[in-house]
């Protein structure tokens, strides 16, 4: 038996190390290991709530708002406040635009290279790549001109010898089945994908001022001041026109090189469609709001819960029945490490208790990682896209079905092969493509409010804090890009005494609990086959799928363990 | 500085200030000072650079500056809703006294701008020590 470790896991953010045992070419055990830690909510701690989101928010660059929003909903939720109608329809559009973007991005730049061999690009036909692309795309860009230009810049690239983003690649590797064509127009798609990402996320900056880290949002609705007639105003005709222009370039990436790429890669790679399957629970919060955003009915992406594979059944989620264990991560926990507590009660102690570095391997019997392990009523699950289009498909979601039978009508593949590695894939491509009409009627609808004079974008009812009861708990509860996410908040008279935040990453990327059961990860790897120990290409593809963001699943860091440092300027 | 670049200092220098989020100040592009922007503690140049290629940035977007990129903002500009103090200077139209802003025009005299947010703020804790060798993830 050999043991493989991956550390650092790159192409996602933060630091994660995976170690694996391999028997007969396969994995027979996983473990996932968060190697740095974060304290954002002991920052929290002491401060007005209603700056809460600002801090929030700073827990991760990448998704960059689900943290805010998250935060806002708490702290409304602890003060029973409402938000506007348009308050509501802002936060859907930064959101969803968050998505899209984010799911791109993961796409092309963090996880297209483990299923494209950039170096056999060069091997390429450009005409050929003109007939492919041509063949699944109706992309403008697709001439053999256009490749061949591609393909010169890619030889550039690695004549020089200076790599950049390519470096470190597996190339060559036998896992890698598209023919040179295929890599060719991925490759040139992910060009493509970094300037079109920086000229859409300026949705962000006209929204929220700036991406990174919008800043516009306000407990009780936003500070995006609508008037019809008032250039001053974030929202009016002007700036109305421009996120439909940014919307309009994202429907068209989304239908001309997102979908087509991943349908294209996909069917390259059918056996994917058996592997990586997990642990067959899907945890989804539900969100996107109609109308009151704690009511699941009027949500685009259904509220609830499938067990065990069983898509007959949806059950009801509680986000009374969340907890987190540190029976393997590195905290301890002031009334004794035994039992779980609900994030209202959540601890942040830590307490490191691994080797000292550098270290061949983890003691994974005691403590392995930074990050927690949350449990739905003790049950580990899995969230994400693939929950979202699981739980939404069995909940008979029109927009959800759709987009998951045209996908599979594609693939000529049954619903079951959603749960896998490439499902995963799959189902950001689909809900990018569902995201995009909804960024639609969203801009649409903030410009028939404009334009009937519907400007109200704040609830002032509980602004002075002098209107708060003595003490108040809350959730707020969010569905971002990678997966369902929920912050906690406890008032006492005017600041927080409390707040936790249980996200995604700690959902899939969580060690064991008490009882031995494993995490999203650590399930999804068993068994898949490894060509090559030294070069695991297989666990990195399962492990992208799941698109890990560290820095918010163990929530600020150093390496040496301290709890703040000054970044300095290189 | 933030406050001097800032499109909506004229409104400043005019007494124009946003009272209540959406109020008709709020949706007409008024000064946010009232509303805790720390754009008078700033020294940066957003207002002029903005963000994601010149498109905007947080005043524009209708919320106050927190000086984000202000060494250990964390300690010396938060509570980001409070109001500071009295900003001297530029008061073209009003002072900042006939604005009846809290403390101005009683103890400010010969305040430095840069010594006023830390006469409302708690004292700055002492620096962590610097790590020997930081890695960024």
């Amino acid at each position: 038996m050999a043991r493989i470790v991956v550390d650092p896991v790159t192409r996602i953010e933060g630091h994660l190390r995976i170690e694996a045992n391999l028997e007969g070419g396969r994995i027979t055990d996983a473990w996932s290991s968060g190697t740095m830690f974060r304290g954002i909510e002991l920052v929290l701690k002491g401060r007005d709530p209603r700056e809460a989101w600002i801090w929030a928010q700073r827990i991760c660059g990448v998704c960059t708002i689900v943290h805010a929003i998250a935060s806002v909903r708490a702290v409304e939720n602890a003060l029973q406040i409402e938000v506007p109608e348009n308050a509501r329809i802002v936060r859907n559009l930064i959101a969803g635009a968050q998505m899209i973007h984010d799911h791109v991005v993961h796409f092309y730049h963090l996880h297209a290279l483990d299923w494209v061999d950039v170096a056999s690009a060069l091997k390429a036909d450009p005409a050929k790549t003109a007939q492919l692309a041509q063949s699944v795309s109706n992309s403008e860009k697709s001439s053999a001109s256009y490749f061949r230009g591609v393909q010169q810049r890619i030889k550039g690239v690695i004549d020089s010898g200076q790599l950049s983003l390519f470096a470190s690649g597996y190339w060559g590797h036998p896992a890698y089945l598209l023919p040179p064509e295929a890599n060719l127009m991925a490759v040139a798609h992910y060009l493509e994908a970094l300037t079109w990402q920086s000229d859409f996320i300026k949705i962000h900056a006209i929204l929220g001022g700036k991406n990174p880290h919008p800043q516009s949002f306000l407990v009780g609705g936003m500070s995006t001041a609508m008037d019809p007639n008032e250039p001053g105003a974030v929202i009016n005709p002007a700036t109305i026109g421009q996120m439909r222009e940014l919307v309009r370039g994202a429907r068209m990436f989304v239908e001309e090189y997102y979908v087509p790429d991943v349908l294209a890669i996909a069917s390259f790679y059918k056996d994917w469609f058996t592997r990586g399957e997990g642990l067959g629970n899907f945890l989804c919060y539900g969100d996107y709001p109609s109308g009151d955003r704690d009511d699941p009915a009027t949500f685009l992406f259904p509220r609830g819960i499938v067990m065990g594979r069983d898509m007959s059944k949806v059950w009801p989620v509680d986000p009374a029945r969340v907890t987190e264990s540190v029976e393997h991560a590195w905290y301890e926990y002031s009334q004794g490490s035994a039992k779980d507590l609900h994030p209202s009660a959540g601890e942040t102690n830590p307490k490191y208790a691994g080797p000292k570095a550098p270290y061949d391997h983890l003691d994974v019997d005691a403590k392995y990682s930074w990050i927690k392990t949350p449990r739905y009523d003790g049950k580990p699950m899995e969230v994400g896209p693939l929950a979202r289009m699981i739980v939404g498909y069995a909940s008979g979601s029109k927009p959800i079905r759709e987009g998951v039978d045209g996908a599979l009508k594609v693939l000529n593949a049954p619903v079951s092969a959603l749960l896998s590695t490439l499902g995963r894939v799959a189902s950001r491509a689909i809900e990018a493509q569902i995201m995009v009409s909804r960024l639609e009627t969203w801009v649409d609808r903030l410009d028939d409010n404009l334009a009937h004079g519907k400007t109200t974008i704040f609830n002032p009812i509980r602004w002075d804090p002098g209107s708060w009861p003595a003490s108040a708990s809350g959730h707020g509860l969010h569905e971002a890009p990678r997966g369902s996410l929920g912050h906690w908040v406890e008032i006492q008279g005017r600041s927080i005494k409390n707040y936790q935040a249980v996200v995604p990453t700690t959902w899939n990327a969580g060690p064991r609990d008490a009882q031995g059961q494993r995490g999203a990860y650590e399930a999804a790897l068993l068994n898949t086959p490894v060509a090559d120990p030294g070069r695991p290409l297989e666990i990195l593809r399962t492990v992208h799928s799941f698109d890990p963001c560290i820095a918010c699943a163990v929530h600020v860091i150093d390496a040496q363990g301290r709890k703040f440092s000054i970044p300095r300027v290189a | 500085m933030v406050h001097d670049l800032c499109e909506r200092r004229a409104h400043y220098d005019a007494g124009r200030f946003v009272a209540e989020w959406g109020d008709e100040g709020h949706r007409k592009g008024w000064c946010l000072y009232k509303m805790g922007c720390k754009g008078p503690e700033a020294t940066f140049n957003c207002p002029i650079v903005q963000w994601n290629d010149h498109t905007s940035w947080p005043v524009r977007a209708g919320h106050g500056c927190i000086a984000c990129a202000s060494p250990r903002f964390w300690d010396h500009m938060s509570p980001f809703y409070q109001q500071l103090p009295s900003v001297p200077g530029f008061g073209v139209e009003v002072s900042a006294g006939e604005l009846g802003l809290g403390l101005a025009g009683v103890t400010l005299a010969g305040v430095t701008v840069h010594g006023l947010v830390r006469t409302i703020m708690p004292a700055p804790k002492p620096p962590p020590p610097e790590p020997a060798a930081e890695g960024k993830n």
